[in-house]
């Protein structure tokens, strides 16, 4: 049985719109016209022990709001959902004990006093024998080089090192589900990296079951096998990150650099240009054509150097997000 | 969240590290804390000076004599102290913890969610100029009406103290939970304010409609005037029941709002 079972989950929230200027807000004083938005609409999916799920998305196309329905923050407007046999929004506290939240943007640490104190704290919250705290604190502190800055202020450590002490208050009662919304946010690619590794590590040691939200494609890319991606409160993919493309089979990149100039209007009849300066040119051609247009174009032209790659995940994603939600349905796997 | 004897054992425990915190928070900024006691010790006794007037001029009011009038503004210096100590901080920033999302991560915790917005902080400034100074008052008041100083009549006091705290709890928090729907709730903070300075004078002084509504639709004036009404030994059988009817029912009350709002939550944006 899979341990989070996710059935048509929905979530709509109301809001108003204000126009510019003094006399709209002194309208909006008086009467103010509710509007919905639904940000999560009949969602479905599964997830088995141990698995690293990724959820993708453009910003507001639900992935937070799913999150938080999840970890039992938020009522949902209909449907069902159950982690490791409880529904997360009747907020049970064995539910509590045995998941976490960690969330880029906000903190649970306390800002003037060092971090071991915002860990003693959870420990006492999650009522952990004091051995077995020892014994995680030592091993997590460990994995995330981080030993030596517990007895500092936690204003006094820098963003990647306060996101590492964040983690540990979130591990430290040993979690079987983590939800991690942009973990790595604002992050240097140093931090970033050890922080992928080290969540890789745990998830590997602990089978903790992991979904993790993140902007940055190479987060999900490291860590995720499978992904869903959400876009306007929708799922539109769910399955392997690098088959996404797949979706858009027809297509391949193919970069040329040239011995000597050569015109825009030459490359035209071949496939779709994509950047083209003269001496370099890069295309996107139909895949059934590659070996008969690649010909060509190497008969024809000076070529200095000529590669031919998949079109870029990032790209794919896109062609997902451009599209609107009926047609998305028919293209994902779902 | 059942309520058993682990668990009232294991908040009360998180409270005592709370206030730790809070201790240890306070001693990283010295320079705040000493001008938070400045600051209170300079209103405190821009208020004792009025007193001391009303003292002075030996005025009785509805029957009031200038010492019970003592009895009644130490109790209520008292109230500020456990106010101020316990509730203040953490009313001030509960409206915050909505527009932050703070109370996001607070809700995962396997701990009381009202308990930990209500008790996360606690004040060590405000409320020692204000316990001193309302222990004296009311000591020196004690001595001179002549009350007979038994351990009976101490631990009465003190009860109808820990009643008043709930009353003051209740009252002061109801509205907070306004800003579940409100998300900012400076204004409502305003307005009970005002009302907690109804509590500077006894509640004899307010006509009847006013008292009772004071006393038992929001009680607002139950908090310096039960413990003080006691004290002087006015109390009748009403108000004597409703010392003990009055901090359940209201925590009832609360309780129940904060089930509905919580209930209804809708979080801040990532």
């Amino acid at each position: 049985m899979s341990i989070i079972q996710v059935e048509r989950l929905s979530k709509s929230f109301s809001y108003y719109e204000k126009e510019l200027g003094f006399k709209k807000s002194l309208k909006n004083l008086v009467k103010r016209k509710s509007l919905i938005k639904e940000a999560v609409s009949e969602i479905s999916f599964a997830i088995e022990q141990g698995e690293m799920v990724g959820f993708l998305g453009p910003n507001g196309s639900g992935k937070t709001t799913t999150l938080k329905m999840l970890s039992g923050i938020l009522y949902p407007t209909s449907g069902q959902a159950n982690v490791f046999g409880y529904v997360p929004w009747e907020r049970k506290k064995e539910f509590k004990m045995q998941f976490s939240i960690v969330m880029g943007q906000k903190s649970q640490l306390w800002w003037d006093l060092p971090a071991n104190e915002s860990l003693y704290l959870n420990k006492c919250i999650y009522e952990i024998e004091d051995k077995a705290y020892n014994l995680v604190l030592d091993e997590l502190t460990e994995m995330l080089d981080v030993k030596d800055l517990l007895n500092i202020q936690v204003r006094r450590l820098s963003l990647g090192e306060r996101m590492k002490m964040e983690l540990i208050a979130s591990l430290i009662h040993r979690p079987k589900v983590i939800f991690l919304d942009e973990p790595t946010i604002g992050l240097d690619l140093i931090s970033q990296k050890r922080i992928r590794e080290f969540l890789k590590h745990y998830n590997q040691q602990t089978k903790a079951t992991v979904i993790l939200t993140s902007h940055y494609m190479a987060d999900i890319e490291d860590l995720c096998k499978r992904t869903i991606i959400i876009n306007q409160g929708k799922i539109v993919y769910d399955g392997d990150l690098r088959r996404v493309n797949e979706l858009f089979h027809a297509k391949k990149i193919i970069k040329l650099q040239f011995t000597d100039e050569v015109p825009m209007q030459a490359l035209i009849d071949y496939g779709v240009i994509i950047q083209h300066d003269g001496m370099n040119a890069v295309m996107e051609i139909d895949k059934h054509d590659l070996q008969r247009l690649s010909k060509m174009i190497l008969d024809r032209f000076p070529i200095l150097d000529f590669t031919i790659e998949d079109i870029p995940v990032e790209q794919g994603i896109e062609s997902l997000y451009q599209k609107d939600g009926v047609r998305h349905e028919s293209l994902a796997e779902v | 969240m059942s309520i058993s004897l682990s668990e009232i054992r294991k908040h009360v425990r998180m409270f005592y590290i709370f206030a730790k915190n809070s201790l240890l928070g306070y001693m990283e900024y010295k320079a705040n804390f000493y001008s938070g006691l400045i600051m209170e010790t300079v209103f405190l006794f821009s208020k004792l000076i009025y007193i001391v007037f009303v003292f002075r001029l030996g005025i009785e009011i509805n029957g009031i004599s200038p010492d019970e009038m003592m009895i009644f503004t130490g109790t209520f210096t008292i109230m500020i102290a456990i106010y101020t100590g316990l509730f203040m901080d953490n009313f001030y920033r509960f409206a915050g913890h909505i527009r932050n999302g703070t109370l996001d991560l607070y809700m995962t915790k396997p701990l009381s969610l009202q308990f930990m917005v209500s008790f996360r902080r606690v004040n060590f400034a405000f409320p020692i100029p204000n316990l001193i100074a309302g222990i004296t008052m009311v000591v020196l008041a004690w001595k001179r009406l002549g009350i007979e100083p038994s351990l009976i009549h101490l631990a009465g006091y003190i009860g109808v103290i820990l009643s008043s705290t709930v009353v003051t709890y209740s009252v002061l928090f109801l509205p907070q939970i306004l800003a579940f729907w409100t998300v900012k709730s400076g204004a409502i903070f305003d307005i009970l304010d005002k009302c907690w300075d109804l509590n500077n004078m006894p509640m004899y002084i307010y006509p009847k409609w006013l008292r009772r509504i004071g006393l038992y639709v929001v009680p607002i004036l139950f908090i310096t005037n039960m413990p003080s009404v006691y004290l002087i030994e006015r109390l009748d059988l009403v108000l004597g029941i409703w010392i003990f009817a009055a901090p359940v029912l209201s925590l009832l009350v609360v309780r129940m709002f904060w089930k509905l709002a919580v209930k209804r939550y809708e979080s801040a944006s990532s």
